[in-house]
């Protein structure tokens, strides 16, 4: 059994290092997760969202389930009733939301193409140090990232003792509670999902493609946009859509290294669960954020769709 | 008048393999000259030096009486078709063909007759919109072919053309690359490890082996005429036999082509201008129109011999059958001493 078990790894190993299906296992796992860990969830929220608030443990009754009676079935649509007449307390969060999600998803791009291009066109050890190092971070709690941010960035952090250092500036500067700060925290915590799918496209681009643009008579920047963005689109759209949902719902991050201006969706989520304690209602504006992220994604998929057609 | 290309003692190696070791060769506009050899000979570094994607070690380059050796790739008059084809995949048909005169900045009105010439030109105006998966191999081939000569390069360069191509459309495609060369005038320098694809194709072969370029000439005269054993053997089917062929002289390695020699049965004795080798018969491969027999000595040698199938079916050899080789004199080829070496690999 056991001889089994090892040997069945070796081949797991094997198929994973070499590259194909190993770039996909790579490029699955994230998206793997998301999936799994978003279905079930995605059904309780729904049915608390419909039912109606009380006070008791838990403080809802649910808009389907199993009483003592039996199955019971009674949706009602008071909480989103409650939120759309409240909309304009929650544009300030969205708009905030939008705005630090956005941000750092482009900053995320920037960052993340050069790594992934590196790493798709470089060969064996500098290949690999490279996917261990934007995945090593990965793989540590995202609160112990947070944490070390705090650490360079508060006021007798590393930053500011190192421009003192130098001289360049007298007294520390204000870096946290900062749009700068969230930026920091979430391009660190999100990277890895936005390198990850570019190398999965960038990997599969033919050396002999840059070869013959540069042939035709393109330079490395026309080569750049005419070749290598373009055939990296479906990874960049990949990527985006992973760095900038969840950001979007980012509840530790703002908390820790945002202030009030920074107000984000997620920590508004928090406050309807854990403080008001009306979860129907919390529950309501958990899905009908979720609509407003399907927007970009159904977008997308529509345009990809027409790509595709012409 | 200058030949179009003189390629001049060129060396280029790998850590420490030399890839190719003082190469010279001149190839005259209109051309279609072919490097020809075993894979990993350096036929195609050879031609990714002409491109410009790799540099010579020592050695120069002139195209057109231009030394090229260290331009990049895109300031020769120089374009490459590349063995997988390397069409962008997010590319149309015409947008492929196109990319090259775009980074020469045509546009414009300019820009579309000239993409519509081409895809007239390799007859596939049907298929401008396609995107490159969804087009056949042949028509793939086609597309890469106008895109490297939409520049009207001087010298066009062919990366084992017609291997991803199967059988018969290989054919077709051959006829229409020389028609094509024939109507535009653009030399080629082809590089391919197929024989045949040479003979058909080239108006001058240079056979290459290790790094050295071995011998060049017309198709014919390396058939007929192969400087060495390395020629004769990569160039067709040939038996080699080592004796005392020229009278007072000492023992010289002949080559024989099979279709040059006969089998009889063991009485048949030679007329005055041929020879005649005592040998047993060994196998026979049916070739459709032909067989290829092959009969031994008895120093051991292998001898091929092509027969029809009624010289077959007249001859009927049984397994170990006594028979006698004849050939004419004019036939055999008597190699180089020197150049025999080269069939382990020295030169």
């Amino acid at each position: 059994m056991m001889g089994w078990a090892r040997r069945h790894l070796i081949t797991l190993y094997q198929q994973a290092t070499s590259s194909k299906i190993g770039l996909f296992l790579v490029a699955m796992i994230p998206l793997a997760w998301l999936t799994l860990f978003f279905a079930v969830p995605l059904l309780e929220i729904l049915g608390v969202s419909l039912g109606s608030s009380r006070r008791g443990v838990p403080p809802f009754i649910p808009a389907w389930g199993l009483s003592d009676e039996g199955l019971f079935f009674a949706p009602n649509s008071d909480s989103y009733a409650l939120l759309l007449r409240h909309s304009s307390d929650y544009l300030v969060p969205l708009y905030n939301s939008t705005r630090l999600a956005f941000g750092s998803m482009l900053i995320c791009l920037v960052l993340a193409f050069p790594i992934a291009l590196w790493a798709a066109r470089a060969r064996g050890a500098v290949r690999l140090s490279l996917l261990v190092m934007v995945l090593l971070p990965f793989w540590t709690s995202s609160l112990l990232r947070v944490y070390a941010v705090m650490g360079l960035l508060n006021p007798t952090g590393y930053v500011n003792q190192f421009l003192l250092f130098l001289g360049l500036i007298d007294t520390p500067l204000d870096l946290m509670r900062m749009d700068i700060s969230v930026y920091f925290g979430i391009v660190i915590c999100y990277l890895p999902l936005m390198v990850l799918p570019l190398y999965a496209v960038l990997v599969r681009i033919d050396e002999s493609l840059y070869e013959a643009a540069t042939d035709l008579g393109a330079t490395r920047t026309t080569t750049f946009m005419t070749i290598t963005l373009p055939m990296a689109r479906a990874g960049i759209v990949a990527g985006c859509l992973l760095v900038f949902i969840p950001a979007m719902g980012e509840f530790m991050i703002p908390e820790l290294l945002g202030g009030p201006e920074q107000l984000m969706m997620g920590k508004v989520l928090w406050a309807e669960f854990f403080r008001s304690r009306d979860w129907p209602v919390a529950a309501a504006l958990a899905v009908l954020l979720l609509l407003v992220l399907s927007i970009p994604i159904l977008w997308l998929r529509h345009a990809e769709r027409r790509m595709k057609e012409t | 008048m200058p030949p179009l290309l003189k390629i001049e003692n060129i060396c280029k190696s790998f850590g420490d393999l030399p890839a190719v070791n003082g190469l010279s060769l001149e190839v005259d506009a209109g051309e279609i000259f072919c490097l020809l050899g075993p894979s990993g000979c350096g036929k195609t570094t050879m031609l990714r030096m002409l491109a410009g994607f790799e540099t010579p070690e020592s050695g120069s380059i002139m195209i057109d009486g231009r030394d090229m050796t260290a331009v990049p790739p895109a300031e020769r008059p120089v374009n490459i078709m590349f063995q997988n084809y390397a069409l962008f995949p997010h590319l149309s048909v015409a947008d492929n063909i196109a990319y090259g005169l775009r980074r020469s900045g045509i546009s414009g009105a300019a820009l579309s007759e000239r993409v519509d010439e081409l895809l007239h030109l390799v007859r596939l105006k049907r298929f401008e919109g396609r995107k490159p998966d969804n087009l056949s191999g042949g028509q793939r081939q086609r597309t890469a072919l106008a895109r490297a000569l939409a520049r009207q390069p001087k010298l066009l360069l062919l990366d084992e053309p017609l291997a991803a191509l199967d059988r018969k459309l290989r054919e077709e495609t051959q006829i229409e690359l020389v028609a094509l060369q024939r109507q535009l005038g653009t030399s080629f320098i082809v590089v391919t490890h197929d024989q045949d694809e040479a003979m058909s194709l080239a108006s001058r072969i240079g056979i290459m082996n290790e790094g050295h370029l071995i011998q060049t000439g017309s198709p014919q005269e390396l058939y007929d005429r192969p400087e060495n054993a390395f020629v004769a053997d990569f160039l067709g089917e040939v038996s080699f036999l080592t004796g005392a062929f020229i009278p007072g002289e000492p023992d010289v390695t002949i080559a024989l082509r099979p279709e040059h020699v006969s089998l009889r049965q063991a009485s048949a004795s030679a007329t005055e201008n041929e020879f005649d080798l005592p040998v047993h018969y060994e196998s026979a491969t049916y070739l459709g129109a032909n067989w290829m027999v092959r009969v031994k000595n008895a120093g051991g040698m292998t001898i091929k011999a092509l027969l029809s199938p009624a010289e077959m079916e007249q001859l009927a050899p049984q397994a170990g059958a006594r028979l006698t080789v004849l050939f004419r004199r004019s036939k055999m080829h008597v190699l180089d001493p020197e150049g025999l070496a080269s069939l382990s690999g020295e030169k």
